[in-house]
């Protein structure tokens, strides 16, 4: 989906300033804010919405300089779509994505986890939602050793969860020619 | 001898760029907020769910935790030796199949496709529609059911068994106590006092459906104090059904070949049904050698089966044909068509 973006200068009455962790202030258009739940209470709740109230920079302890710009990307975007709606995703998966999204989105992964975590401090369900499913097709098709290498996962299973019992090899796969690769109880932790 | 182990020096610089990049690759979901976790194991598949669930106990409880649409499976026992599936089910819908072979995958053995599943490490195949291991055990498919079971927290809703030799993979060995339907083909069970039919009969809980087709028929064997209370029961050798477990049914469909009940036992029956406030019966078919005796219908004043009143076929397949039948009225207006010839005794509402 896309909207055209018809060009609006930001006066000083329609717009508050935000604070990154490293000092940086970034002026926002309350247009935008609207799509971040957080931003969006924290306006209602102090009135910055009317002309006459003195608007004091917010700070965001939480968000660097360049999770903001990346952000404040993301919001420019979408300023002009509907109104966000989870849909009922439990039952539906979908990994196809706007072209826009996936260029925006084309970041390693350490910093999709910043932008992850911003978005949900921030509290903007699309983006929050789109870094989700964009993770969850990264894992997909992959193999349990291969989804603790990418998600970092050191594995804990030694004995079984309910009996304590030590794990068994499956003994069918325990054959001649498995020697020469480590069969430990438990997959080794990477 | 002389032993020379070679050893590595990494230098600070290639360490540093080891450690960075294995920063930018990896992704540490477990250290995000629950929401976002749960967020994202929600985009994924029922495999996916699977393997990441074997990551680690964490990730066990953390799929153990998320929604889902899965509403049950099916464990199925192929004919011969060939295959058991443990299929996973989205109402009629099959979403993912952990499929085990008979045969050993030679190709298999590779470190990537072992997963931790319960308290065994089984190597698996990942498919887009299935996954498949080798080696068909009881364990590994007991293992297998009571895992996934577990991870989404469904019921079984249908355990399905083949003709097959393996009484291993019948519902004793896997110690199945609770399912939907149950269908049994034909087992060739010679276990002296076959213990595995009756733990069907004894302590599985079905709900819906018991078929058990071909079973062996052991003369002295009866079942003396079972109750059968599913929607529709069909045993295909009923020899071993005794009149008071007969009479002490409370299904809605009652099939039985091959039975030992005489033409009094369903008399009974009928008397009993007539008699109660029964609204759940419909059908209730027999065949026996036991079935010469007329059966005498005239307490429950009778009438010739009138095509005006009901239809001459019970359903669709036109395999109960009521032409020659006796029509009955309970005194709540339920009516009951009876039908009996030769070999087999028709009782339905």
């Amino acid at each position: 989906m896309s909207c055209e973006e018809p060009t609006t200068s930001p006066t000083p009455e329609n717009n508050i300033t935000v604070v990154s962790s490293d000092g940086k202030e970034f002026l926002l258009d309350l247009k935008l804010t609207e799509q971040s739940e957080t931003l969006a209470r924290l306006i209602s709740n102090f009135e910055y919405d009317r002309t006459d109230v003195k608007k004091d920079p917010v700070p965001l302890g939480n968000i660097t300089s360049a999770q903001m710009q990346k952000i404040i990307e993301w919001l420019q975007h979408h300023r002009y779509y509907p109104k966000w709606e989870q849909n009922d995703i439990h039952y539906s998966t979908s990994f196809t994505f706007e072209t826009w999204v996936e260029e925006y989105l084309n970041i390693p992964n350490n910093e999709m986890f910043e932008l992850l975590n911003a978005a949900n401090y921030l509290n903007i369900p699309r983006l929050f939602s789109t870094i989700c499913r964009i993770m969850a097709s990264r894992i997909t098709g992959k193999s349990a050793e291969q989804i603790r290498t990418v998600l970092n996962i050191k594995t804990d299973v030694k004995n079984d969860v309910y009996t304590g019992i030590p794990i068994q090899e499956d003994s069918s796969s325990s054959e001649d020619g498995m020697s020469e690769i480590s069969l430990s109880p438990s997959p080794p932790p990477i | 001898m002389c032993t020379h182990r070679p050893s590595v020096f990494l230098s600070k610089r290639t360490i540093l760029f080891l450690l960075f990049h294995t920063c930018k690759m990896t992704f540490p979901l477990l250290k995000l907020p629950f929401l976002a976790i749960k967020n994202v194991l929600q985009n994924l598949d029922a495999p996916d769910k699977f393997d990441f669930s074997t990551c680690s106990r964490k990730c066990r409880r953390l799929v153990k935790c998320t929604r889902h649409p899965y509403t049950g499976i099916d464990v199925i026992v192929g004919s011969g030796r060939s295959y058991s599936s443990v299929i996973l089910r989205t109402g009629d819908r099959t979403c993912y199949d952990w499929y085990c072979r008979g045969q050993e995958y030679s190709r298999m053995r590779v470190r990537k496709d072992r997963r931790t599943v319960g308290d065994m490490t089984i190597v698996f195949r990942k498919k887009p529609d299935k996954m498949e291991t080798g080696g068909l055990m009881a364990d590994k498919l007991k293992v297998l059911y009571k895992y996934i079971s577990d991870l989404f927290n469904i019921p079984i809703l249908t355990y399905e068994y083949g003709n097959t030799l393996n009484v291993k993979l019948l519902p004793m060995a896997l110690g199945i106590k609770k399912c939907e339907q149950m269908i049994i083909t034909a087992v060739r069970d010679y276990t002296l006092d076959i213990p595995h039919l009756r733990y069907v009969i004894d302590n599985v809980e079905v709900s819906k459906k018991l078929y058990i087709g071909y079973y062996p028929h052991y003369s002295d064997f009866r079942m003396e104090s079972a109750r059968f209370s599913m929607d529709i029961l069909h045993l295909n050798t009923a020899a071993f059904i005794t009149r008071n477990v007969f009479l002490n049914m409370d299904c809605s469909v009652i099939e039985m070949n091959e039975a030992s009940l005489s033409s009094e036992d369903i008399l009974d029956f009928i008397n009993q049904w007539f008699n109660s406030k029964n609204i759940r019966f419909e059908k209730l078919h027999i065949a026996s050698d036991n079935l010469k005796t007329q059966l005498d219908l005239n307490g429950f004043n009778p009438k010739l089966w009138n095509s005006r009143v009901r239809g001459q076929y019970y359903d669709e397949r036109k395999q109960m044909n009521f032409s020659s039948g006796l029509d009955i009225i309970r005194s709540d207006g339920l009516l009951a068509t009876v039908k009996q010839s030769a070999e087999a005794i028709e009782f339905v509402l």
